[in-house]
């Protein structure tokens, strides 16, 4: 189920609400996991079953590591991310792994056949070509976070099958996110004293989620949908486009992908503070970052950290020899990549990330020296702008890998952009993709968007208040306006549901 | 502690209550301030060449069926008493569009025409597919609204799951116009979709014939696909006949929506008071719910319905050289179609020497 269909904000959520605070409090818990199935259900029913798997083997697994003791506790550690890791490595990465396979095959005289994964139908179950179950990286990431706490003693097993398996499938964050970690949300869901999910109604927490949540959808409707219906014209067609809609398209594409994954995330903090709950915040204003390290910091952080405890640790981190620093960087950017699909395009912006870190921790006393030699510390703003906009550039070049449907796409837009450099100006294609005045419409919208995003962020996430009750009533009617009158209402897919 | 402001707005009802109504307010001005019709520019253009002096004696109002197949210039030779006709009719223009059309007009001031010609169509209960396509939903007010639920909840010979799907699509539909629902493109796109061809024909009077269109506009291939599906079903014609007889043999016996024979019943009503004869005209009809036109058009008085849909008496609107598709006349069909209506306005025999 979309956060922005009808089904979601006329039914399911005011139903859902409506019955959270209406049932006695031992109740909620049940409530919220059957919600969670229905809400999952919504895409592909067939799929729980899956999910289903990656809960009870974690759920045993996390009881066994508790009890275990010595390398046993280990080896059930291992079992668990084997299951985890071979759910994904089956339902994400077969294709991949076998396309590879086939063309290293071929390049060696070999033949080599195995049937692609979208080609079963599971006897019929299943529409051919739709076999990437909804949110499935995310969901078994937050498993495994589960047993990986647990194997550290820094989270106790959760004995109560239901309770955990709510965890996993809660459902404002089930299918894109943030990724939870059980000291967070496990521990939300068992503040029981006793008496199960302990929540009261709380008519300005209730109002403070209601407002991310409005929010949430302005970014998704207003900003992300409309860049997209300008955005996709173009990268599906990018030999068909000039260079100046390319440049354009990959400008408004940063929007996009930022608007459509935090307008999500909104939506679902929001979704979830109105229950009583607290979710991760999952992104900072990330393109007002002056580094590509303070980039990820605010971008998807609840994956970035999740790859830094996880992965870049265990590897060593930074408390090894400089060349091994600079490769555990590498690994986790290219395996983050990895993460969001199975396509070598996403393995190149994940690992461009990790050499511009390698590139600034390489060069970064060479700047230092730059900076102090040259004074251009003592225009500390200027700098700073300068290097926001260079981090924003170069994030921004690495979503043309991450957008293009092909390694042969990007690189073509790539020339085609830089060929825009050398040819005078024309009139870009991209301004006619869409009815007359609607490009104009969605830059409008964008530089609204830019210019009030520090203040709506910190006024959605509660870091800041409205000065008046009036100032409060124009600015929710403002964006409730927006969203009815100028929100794209075609119920679209958001990004990262696919990953 | 951690430095933050407290993250509680004091009055989160009474700030909500009053962005409700700051929302509502705006969105009522904007209602307001919208052109007749501004969600279909063809028949807003129309509307607007309606108020054009000369103003007709006749006027011709609903879907393609009175658009494509009623010929004006043909139908003033015929009646012969020097006025002229206008056909107001437009594509997928269904009730409770077209009857909202016909009450802007005998509500609003300045003359009318001595005779206004309303297709009796069913109200256009909405598909799923429909709720996209903003030409569906853009007019609908609370009180049109209230009208399609109260109409989807009786429908007869429907299930109780289909009763109530359609009266929950009647109400999203109603929502979406009321809450504006992408009101800046959809504002945008159709004056972008505004055709003079399209919307007042060659020869400036309404109407314009699928042959003529396809002449006129040669790259149109969603027609000459419409066309060619209809030439190879070779007994698309004869099916279209027989299940309309059929229902024809059913009797009047069909329940008549009470909902639907109030609107138009008020609408005969405000007709009479402003001194203009309103006639429902039922053409070769759609076999989907059928029975319920018929039932609508026996339920009303005779002298204010012009049949013209029973293939015993008109075999000339099923014969495939009359006709373009399955559903609609070809040029030839369309102006035995205009003579039988004509006729009929002047009170004659309609379809006796028609061709066969």
């Amino acid at each position: 189920m979309l956060f922005n269909s009808a089904e979601f904000c006329l039914l399911f959520f005011p139903l859902v609400t409506g019955l959270y605070f209406l049932l006695p409090k031992s109740w909620r818990w049940l409530l919220l996991l059957i919600a969670s199935c229905w809400f999952y259900m919504a895409f592909v029913p067939l799929f729980i079953l899956i999910l289903a798997f990656t809960i009870g083997v974690d759920f045993v697994a996390g009881i066994a590591i508790e009890r275990a003791e010595g390398p046993r506790r280990k080896a059930y550690l291992i079992a668990s991310i084997i299951a985890n890791v071979g759910v994904l490595a089956v339902f994400k990465y077969w294709d991949f792994l076998n396309g590879n396979l086939t063309t290293l095959f071929a390049s060696i005289g070999l033949e080599y056949h195995v049937p692609k994964l979208n080609e079963w139908t599971f006897f019929g179950w299943l529409p051919a070509g739709m076999v990437l179950p909804i949110g499935l990286s995310f969901h078994t990431f937050q498993s495994l976070s589960y047993t990986i706490e647990v194997y550290r003693r820094h989270q106790k097993a959760e004995h109560r099958f239901g309770v955990f398996a709510l965890y996993v499938m809660f459902y404002p964050q089930l299918v894109a996110g943030p990724i939870e970690r059980p000291g967070n949300l496990l521990n939300q869901l068992n503040a029981a004293d006793g008496h199960g999910i302990r929540s009261d109604w709380d008519s300005a927490r209730v109002a403070h989620g209601l407002r991310q949540m409005l929010w949430g959808f302005f970014k998704k409707l207003v900003i992300a949908d409309r860049c997209a219906a300008l955005v996709d014209p173009v990268y599906g067609d990018v030999t068909g486009h000039d260079g100046l809609s390319l440049v354009l398209a990959t400008l408004l594409f940063a929007l996009q992908i930022y608007c459509d994954f935090s307008g999500y995330t909104d939506i679902a903090l929001g979704a979830a503070r109105v229950m009583g709950f607290e979710l991760m915040v999952n992104f900072r204003t990330p393109y007002r970052s002056a580094s590509i390290s303070e980039f990820w910091g605010r971008w998807h952080i609840s994956l970035s950290s999740w790859f830094r405890d996880y992965l870049y640790i265990p590897l060593g981190g930074n408390r090894v020899v400089k060349w091994r620093w600079y490769m555990n960087v590498l690994i986790v950017f290219m395996v983050s990549g990895l993460w969001h699909g199975p396509n070598w395009t996403f393995v190149i912006w994940g690992g461009l990330h990790g050499a511009y870190l390698v590139l600034a921790l390489v060069c970064g006393p060479f700047w230092a020296r730059v900076h102090a030699f040259s004074g251009l510390g003592r225009f500390p703003r200027s700098m700073h702008a300068l290097n926001v906009a260079i981090t924003f550039l170069l994030a921004d070049f690495a979503w043309i890998f991450f957008r293009a449907d092909s390694l042969d796409d990007a690189l073509a837009a790539i020339g085609r952009m830089a060929g825009t450099l050398a040819t005078p100006l024309a009139r870009p294609g991209i301004i006619d993709v869409q009815a007359p005045g609607q490009f104009a419409v969605t830059v409008l919208c964008a530089l609204v968007f830019l210019a009030i995003d520090p203040r709506y962020d910190a006024l959605a996430k509660g870091e800041r208040t409205h000065r008046s009750l009036w100032s409060e009533a124009v600015s929710l009617a403002a964006l409730l306006l927006a969203c009815l009158l100028v929100g794209h209402h075609g119920a679209s897919m958001f990004i990262y549901f696919q990953f | 502690m951690n430095g933050r402001r407290d993250t509680r707005p004091s009055k989160p009802l009474r700030a909500a209550a009053m962005a409700a109504l700051l929302t509502g307010a705006v969105l009522a001005v904007i209602h307001n301030a919208l052109p007749a019709f501004w969600g279909s520019p063809n028949v807003a253009m129309k509307w607007d060449a309606l108020h054009r002096a000369p103003r007709p004696a006749r006027l011709l109002v609903g879907s393609s069926r009175i658009y494509r197949q009623v010929i004006p210039s043909l139908m003033d030779s015929v009646i012969g008493d020097g006025e002229h006709t206008f056909n107001a009719g437009f594509a997928a223009t269904f009730p409770p569009a077209t009857y909202q059309l016909c009450e802007r007009l005998l509500n609003g001031p300045g003359p009318l025409p001595a005779v206004v010609l309303v297709e009796l169509s069913n109200y256009m209960l909405y598909e799923e597919a429909n709720l996209a396509d903003h030409r569906y939903w853009y007019y609908l007010g609370p009180r049109e609204g209230v009208g399609l639920v109260r109409h989807a909840l009786w429908l007869p010979g429907s299930s109780r799951g289909e009763r109530l799907a359609y009266a929950a699509r009647a109400a999203r539909a109603t929502s979406y116009s009321l809450l504006g629902l992408g009101l800046v493109d959809h504002v945008m796109g159709s004056a972008s979709d505004a055709d003079t061809l399209m919307a007042l024909g060659s020869s400036g009077d309404g109407a314009l014939t699928l042959e003529e269109q396809v002449r006129r506009v040669p790259g149109d291939t969603g027609l000459a696909t419409q066309r060619k599906a209809f030439l190879a079903d070779t007994l698309a014609a004869g099916r279209r006949a027989t299940g309309i007889r059929r229902l024809y043999d059913r009797g009047p016996d069909t329940p008549v929506s009470p909902v639907h024979l109030g609107r138009l019943n008020a609408l005969l009503d405000k007709a009479r008071q402003r001194g203009v004869r309103l006639c429902f005209v039922l053409p070769p009809l759609w076999l989907d719910r059928g029975e319920d036109l018929l039932a609508l058009a026996h339920a009303l008085p005779d002298t204010a319905v012009i049949a013209l849909c029973h293939p015993d008496t008109f075999p000339a609107f099923y014969r495939p050289d009359h006709m373009f598709d399955a559903g609609h006349l070809n040029d030839q069909g369309a102006r035995l179609f205009t003579i039988a209506l004509a006729r009929a306005l002047r009170g004659e025999p309609t379809g006796q020497d028609l061709p066969h």
